[in-house]
């Protein structure tokens, strides 16, 4: 345990931790970005900046040290969130989530030049970097610096996409379009069936790739994972409890596979917008 | 020749050292990338070839030997002979017979080849007694142009390697570490960091695996003391490498070279060769129990793979992007293990401090900065190229001694110090030492050591413009400070050089400014900010002269300047056959006039007056 000071107050810390994690833990509000509770930090948004010794820092990759000193209000945190939001309005005036955090910090319009007829994507890269995670890496940035977007392999339907819509679920802007009908799924472009269940032929919630996928990461047999609601719900908890040790325990997790209900969106959406939040 | 222990080695230095002293007549032909592209191999052969004819022998009454860069390359292909150090310059293969004939054979000088100081118009026929070369000192780059990178047996001849013998006969790692530290030496990559401190903090941590890694990706455009010392004394570099590998601990190198830079490749891989061949890289170096080997690793191209982070991304195959930190490179680095990112020219300088001794490196220089610093002399000056000089000295030195003062004798207006994300420095520092906190304090860096020179005739708010869109084309684009940033700052810029500037531009450049330096993830854009900021702090008033009174003072941007004809024209017509779109009318030997309204602002009739007639405004 280390024992850390935000903004006069000292808190308990475990090593390992982040600035914002314990900051997390006991609502101290910190807005991000890009950051997700289930990936690695990644430091990009610079929304989550704090001061430390005069120093402007990403308290998402800071790790905590001993007698840390952290402020979280200064003027000089103030005007680099500031000048970020004033930043992302102008690259997406019409995104509602940097809108709302704008109003926070009592930017209402960008005094930049507003970009239009973009997409609200910020590139937090959480969507590229959920999909490597659970093992697709269908997507990725292409191009360099303000030319950067994301993008599927030369523009193409993304031949490693597996339609589990975690990229577009995660997206802290909702930029990623997709559509959803009981049959099946468009994303990037690609359509995909879902899966009939091995036990009753009705449609699951999960698309033939997803299936494949599993079966193959896990090691299981696919009909492990084409199930529809009903028929999983039947399966007993003792089936459950095997599954979560197999080697494919942790994609299971990932895909927050409850008693009987495999959910895509189990990775939480994250725009995070602390609770309380002084104006300023 | 494979040493097994430091005694064979030291035996070796002293007869290259002995065979060096018995031929010394030399004659050297510049094989540096500039001299190379002007043809200097082919002189370099035809020499031999005349050499042949004349029965003179090679290597007993005479060596003939391809160098490394001289760093003036704007005079290349160049010819030296030593040891009375005549410097022949824009050599042409055809000139191989006479120098051979007279400089060789006879004595005698070439008029016609020797260099004429520009400032004096005198023919110089030394070497050092060119003002250009006469107040540098040397360290760095004491052996490029004097010794054949290519070979092992050259860098023996002037004690190479004797400092890595010293370490492993007198030191132990921590002793080296003492000494680096003593001597002062800082980063010269960029950021200046105490290099024994950085080494001692690798040295602190335990692990089975270290790296070392020499960046010599030297992005600055227009930079290249990082390539002349790789292409020019490859085994300086790794001699270096070595010492510092063994200091902290390490026995894998890597040395990460831009993809642009194949002769420098050449010369390392012979160099690593080499010295394998020796004994002197790999298992039981010299029979000791240091291991270290070294490979090469060929740079994108990117900017921003220079920054350490980025170029550890790269060099494991990722995208060149920046690692928050910490965890440090130095703690977490090349695929998670120990690493030490050190610059080229900084692992250069370390064979000289344990040669030399530390107090010797602490004694040169200025304050916290010690040893020299190889700068690359560009822009509006007399005299370009690599010019290497004590700590501490002045901008001034730079610029007026060695450099000769301004192209065309025009006023002096400034100079940005530091690669492109460096401050632009005005005539009133012009005295100030140069050393990394005096610069630091003055708005711009050290950098890796770009120094462009500026004129009158320069608009500052151009060169922030210019500089701020080289570095948002350079900009990974991770981050939004960087990303968003220096669009956003490229777009005011552009407005206020076209004119349609509002006055509280200035107030959304200071806090854009604030946000990009300190909210950025790298240092790329934590520093991208210094061009605007430094032009800002210096020459606010022209940001207010394109802004309120839509003039650009410097002459320089198009949609606020005019060109008019004053009574200094003689009638000559030269600009109005110059002129494309024939606006500029006048009968022969009477004033000339420019209609403003054909007038495309093209510049050709100001640049074809020879009577100084166009003024622009
Ligand atoms: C955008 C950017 C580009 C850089 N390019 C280089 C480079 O080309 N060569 C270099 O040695 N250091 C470069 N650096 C600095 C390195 O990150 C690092 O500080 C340096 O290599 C450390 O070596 P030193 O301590 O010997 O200076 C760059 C830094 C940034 C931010
Ligand atoms: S739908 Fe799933 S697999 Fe496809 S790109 Fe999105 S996260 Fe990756
Ligand atoms: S699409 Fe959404 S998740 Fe992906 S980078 Fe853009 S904003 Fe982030
Ligand atoms: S500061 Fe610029 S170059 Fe550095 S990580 Fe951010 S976007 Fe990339
Ligand atoms: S600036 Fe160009 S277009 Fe204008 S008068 Fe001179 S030559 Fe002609
Ligand atoms: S940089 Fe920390 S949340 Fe984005």
């Amino acid at each position: 345990m280390v024992t850390i000071t935000i903004d006069g107050i000292e808190y308990e810390a475990r090593e390992g931790q982040t600035v914002l994690d314990v900051a997390k833990e006991n609502n101290i509000p910190i807005p991000s970005l890009c950051h997700h509770e289930a990936l690695k930090p990644w430091g990009a948004c610079r929304m989550c900046v704090v001061e430390l010794n005069g120093k402007i820092m990403a308290s998402c990759t800071l790790p905590v040290a001993k007698d840390q000193n952290i402020k979280t209000k200064s003027e000089l945190v103030k005007t680099v969130r500031k000048v970020v939001l004033n930043l992302l309005l102008a690259r997406c005036p019409h995104s509602k989530t940097i809108q709302q955090l704008a109003r926070l910090y009592g930017i209402t319009k960008t005094t930049l030049k507003a970009d239009e007829g973009r997409d609200n994507c910020i590139l937090c890269n959480v969507c590229t970097r959920v999909c490597a995670q659970l093992g697709s890496s269908a997507i990725a940035t292409v191009k360099r610096g303000s030319e950067k977007e994301i993008g599927t392999p030369f523009g193409e339907k993304p031949p490693d996409c597996i339609g589990c819509l975690s990229c577009a679920r995660n997206c802290p802007t909702e930029t990623i379009k997709f559509e959803e009908t009981d049959a099946g799924r468009i994303i990037w472009n690609k359509s995909f069936e879902m899966a009939e269940c091995s036990i009753c032929k009705a449609k699951t919630v999960l698309t033939k790739e997803q299936v494949v996928f599993f079966a193959k990461k896990s090691g299981l047999p696919e009909e492990y994972f084409a199930k529809c609601d009903e028929c999983a719900r039947k399966e007993t908890a003792e089936t459950f409890a095997q599954l979560v040790i197999n080697p494919g325990a942790h994609i299971m997790k990932a895909w927050g596979f409850t008693f009987g209900k495999l959910e895509a969106k189990a990775i939480t959406a994250s725009p995070v917008l602390p609770q309380k939040f002084e104006r300023s | 020749m494979r040493f097994s222990n430091t005694k064979d080695l030291g035996t070796r230095i002293e007869s290259a050292k002995a065979a060096r002293q018995k031929v010394k007549r030399r004659l050297l032909v510049c094989a540096g990338t500039g001299c190379i592209a002007n043809g200097s191999l082919e002189i370099a052969d035809a020499l031999q070839k005349e050499l042949d004819a004349r029965g003179v022998k090679l290597n007993v009454e005479l060596s003939l030997k391809k160098t490394g860069c001289h760093g003036f390359c704007e005079h290349g292909p160049l010819v030296t002979f030593h040891p009375e150090e005549i410097f022949y310059q824009r050599v042409n293969a055809k000139d191989a017979a006479e120098i051979v004939e007279k400089t060789v054979l006879k004595g005698e000088v070439i008029d016609r080849l020797l260099y004429t100081d520009p400032t004096t118009k005198q023919k110089v026929t030394k070497y050092f007694d060119i003002p250009f070369y006469a107040k540098q000192q040397r360290v760095v780059l004491a052996n490029c142009g004097q010794i054949d990178p290519a070979a092992i047996d050259d860098y023996f001849a002037v004690g190479g390697y004797s400092a890595l013998k010293k370490v492993l006969e007198e030191k132990n790692p921590e002793g080296v570490i003492s000494a680096v530290e003593e001597a002062g030496l800082r980063g010269r990559g960029g950021g200046g960091f105490t290099t024994g401190k950085k080494w001692r903090i690798c040295r602190g941590q335990t692990s089975d695996k270290k790296y070392l890694i020499c960046n010599g990706d030297e992005g600055d455009p227009g930079a290249f003391m990082d390539r002349s010392i790789m292409e020019g004394d490859p085994h300086a570099v790794l001699e270096g490498m070595m010492i510092g590998a063994y200091a902290i601990g390490a026995n894998e190198g890597v040395i990460y070279v831009r993809h642009e830079y194949p002769l420098a490749v050449k010369h390392l891989e012979k160099a690593i060769a080499d010295a394998r061949a020796c004994g002197i890289l790999g298992e039981n170096i010299l029979g000791s129990n240091f291991s270290f080997d070294v490979s090469i690793s060929r740079g994108g191209g990117a900017f921003v793979c220079g920054e350490e982070t980025a170029l550890l991304n790269s060099v494991m195959g990722e995208t060149g992007e920046p690692r928050p930190r910490p965890p440090y490179p130095a703690v977490e680095g090349l695929w998670g293990k120990p690493t030490i990112i050190n610059n080229v020219e900084t692992l250069a300088n370390v064979p000289t401090i344990i040669n030399k001794g530390a107090k010797w490196f602490n004694g040169l220089g200025f304050k916290n900065s010690h040893g020299t610093k190889v700068f690359s002399l560009v822009g509006k000056v007399r005299n370009t190229g690599l010019v290497e000089v004590p700590m501490g000295a002045t901008l001034r030195d730079i610029i007026f001694g060695i450099g000769g003062g301004i192209l065309n004798d025009r006023p002096f207006k400034a100079v940005q110090t530091g690669g492109p994300s460096g401050g632009c420095i005005p005539a009133s520092a012009l005295d100030l030492p140069i050393d990394y906190e005096t610069l630091t304090e003055n708005g711009s860096m050290m950098g890796s050591g770009g120094m462009i020179v500026m004129d009158d005739r320069t608009c500052m708010v151009d060169v922030a413009k210019y500089f701020i869109k080289f570095l948002m084309g350079e900009s990974c684009g991770k981050c939004v400070p960087c990303r968003e940033g220096l669009r956003q700052m490229s777009y005011i810029l552009e407005n206020i050089t076209e004119g349609k500037g509002k006055p509280e531009d200035i107030e959304r450049i200071r806090e854009l400014s604030v946000g990009i330096l300190n909210g950025s993830l790298c240092a790329l854009g934590q520093t991208a900010v210094n061009p605007v900021l430094s032009t800002l702090k210096y020459f606010e008033n022209e940001y207010h002269a394109h802004i309120k009174d839509h003039k650009c003072p410097g002459g320089v941007c198009k949609p606020l300047i005019t060109y008019g004809i004053t009574d200094k024209c003689t009638g000559c017509t030269v600009c109005a056959r110059a002129c494309p779109v024939n606006c500029i009318s006048g009968e022969k030997k009477k004033l000339h006039l420019i209609d403003q309204k054909k007038c495309t602002k093209c510049g050709a009739c100001f640049s074809s007056c020879r009577f100084d007639a166009i003024e622009v405004k």
